[in-house]
């Protein structure tokens, strides 16, 4: 089996079977275009450090083998449930700053089913709470004022009615 | 480098790692399919960045409880005066009803009382919606709230979806006339909009010119159309020169026919072309959409409606219809066929299994491209 080399944006190569490195959509297609042969030379991932480049090839690691997502987008299995698989679940037990620069690199690196489990993994955090735990879960600050947040309150009561 | 957690923190006092993400990220987790509208809601009210975010998301479904004893209806009228813009946000209209019954004094929904203000503010707004005085009349009693719709439906520029669900056109659920009067005299708050005593309700025939008469007068007040034949203040609103402002992006409409009802016998079908009007239509399903009366079978579809459509060469794109157990007049069908170019699917099954005739199915697929010829049903009828 192959094996490539990544270059992270801290400037740590990272070696890699082609196979799991294909989870990315931006790395297969990049491999494609060179005719597959990247073996003595490092493909430099520019928007993603080695901490969060290793979280990402473990679980492209784990993963090497389901099978490819749907290409349709609309029809996909990705709609309908924040379900997780538990080793996605235990996989993402990081704390937030780890957690959303996942979520970045996997859109950066067009990893679809990663996206989607870390877009989920938020979501889930943000279920079934109000605004203020949301805004504790987040450190967000509450910047409307209080006409705003009266006028919110008032179109929101369609949905809570 | 972050060398401790609280560093972090003081270190980012205003920046939220979730709000760093770029917006299309943050689409992708406050997707609907993952949240219910009241998680988006919850969002909404965060922060402003969250707001922008979610508003666009946001697919909020309003229940529109006809002459329920909450009186919500009304209650959420009084409210749009005075916040118009509300009604931009809704998506969805679902129509539930729970019309008052004779005998059963739970579901008496009292007579709703506009302050002054808001009978002046009403009377402009039906002035400038093109409203009769008889619309003005049903909204000013307070007593069938179905008429609100025709207000509600002002204001809902963005409304895609309407459901009416299982219609029931006659504001009481009763067998006879002095059942509907009794049942409607407890639910006024003054007594003085009933001219006839209660004892001669009860003792009254039902078919006494006297109590029909007085039937007659009570009923005009609440519904539009003849008593025995109550039709829907949509219906009559549903006009080719004045459709309701909210209806413009409208995608489907649903609408059913509560057959326990009793009564009334199905909906104008005379309806049905004049929903293919809608700008934006792409999905009509009906229930009983039919006449039980054969002689107005036809006149009810409106020849007229036919005669300036086909006149302005007029094309729906329309890409669904569902006309389920609907005794129409093949006309009305034939009519479709020529009006519509994008239809996908059409099914129409009659009580009685009507079937159409080769030069209709023809004009049907010659008009539209897209029908196959499996999507073209036709059946008797089955209720579901």
């Amino acid at each position: 089996m192959s094996t490539i080399k990544l270059l992270s944006s801290d400037n740590a190569e990272l070696a890699v079977d082609k196979e799991v490195a294909e989870r990315s959509i931006l790395i297969k297609n990049m491999l494609e275009d060179v005719g597959g042969d990247m073996s003595d030379q490092a493909i430099p991932i520019p928007n993603v450090n080695e901490a969060v480049l290793r979280k990402v090839i473990e679980w492209c690691e784990h993963h090497k083998s389901d099978p490819p997502p749907p290409a349709d987008e609309d029809s996909d299995s990705r709609k309908k449930s924040t379900d997780i698989e538990e080793w996605d679940q235990k996989f993402m037990q990081v704390d937030q700053e780890m957690l959303f620069e996942i979520i970045l690199a996997a859109n950066y690196l067009d990893i679809k089913p990663l996206l989607d489990v870390g877009c989920k993994t938020v979501a889930n955090m943000i279920k079934g709470k109000s605004p203020e735990e949301i805004r504790k879960t987040f450190n967000i600050q509450n910047d409307f004022t209080p006409e705003e947040e009266d006028q919110i309150r008032r179109e929101n009561e369609w949905a809570e009615e | 480098m972050n060398s401790s957690p609280e560093s972090t923190s003081l270190g980012r006092e205003n920046e939220s790692p979730l709000l760093s993400l770029p917006t299309e990220l943050l689409c992708l987790i406050l997707d609907v399919s993952y949240l219910s509208n009241s998680d988006l809601a919850s969002c909404r009210r965060t922060c402003r960045r969250l707001n922008t975010v979610a508003h666009d998301l946001f697919n909020p479904t309003y229940i529109f409880k006809v002459d329920h004893p909450s009186r919500s209806p009304w209650q959420m009228i009084r409210r749009l005066l005075v916040h118009p813009e509300l009604g931009k946000n809704l998506n969805t209209i679902k129509v539930e009803w729970y019309r008052r019954q004779a005998g059963r004094p739970e579901t008496w929904t009292k007579q709703w009382i506009w302050t002054p203000q808001e009978t002046l503010q009403l009377t402009i707004l039906a002035k400038d919606l093109g409203f009769d005085e008889f619309a003005m009349n049903a909204i000013s009693y307070g007593i069938n709230s179905e008429v609100l719709l025709l207000v509600l439906l002002t204001f809902t520029s963005r409304l895609r979806h309407l459901d009416f669900g299982a219609t029931e056109a006659h504001i009481v659920r009763g067998n006879t006339i002095g059942e509907t009067m009794d049942t409607l005299r407890e639910c006024y708050a003054e007594p003085s909009y009933f001219i006839l005593p209660e004892s001669e309700t009860k003792t009254l025939d039902e078919s006494s010119p006297k109590l029909r008469n007085y039937y007659g007068g009570l009923m005009s007040t609440l519904v539009p159309g003849e008593p025995d034949w109550a039709a829907l203040w949509f219906h009559e609103y549903l006009r080719l020169d004045k459709l309701p402002r909210g209806l413009k992006n409208v995608r489907s409409i649903k609408h059913g026919y509560n057959l326990d009802a009793g009564r009334c016998k199905g909906f104008y079908p005379r309806s049905v072309p004049r929903m293919l009007y809608l700008p934006r239509i792409r999905s009509i399903m009906c229930h009983r959409c039919s006449s039980d009366q054969v002689e107005h079978l036809g006149t009810l579809w409106d020849r007229g409606v036919i005669a300036k459509w086909e006149s302005k060469n007029f094309f729906s794109d329309i890409e669904r219809i569902e006309l389920i157990d609907c005794a129409l007049d093949p006309l009305c069908i034939e009519s479709i066929a020529t009006m519509t170019q994008g239809l996908e699917y059409f099914k129409w099954s009659s009580p009685d299994g009507e079937k159409l005739t080769e030069s209709t199915e023809q004009l049907f697929f010659a008009n539209n491209k897209n029908l196959r010829k499996e999507n073209l049903v036709f059946g008797s009828h089955c209720m579901n």
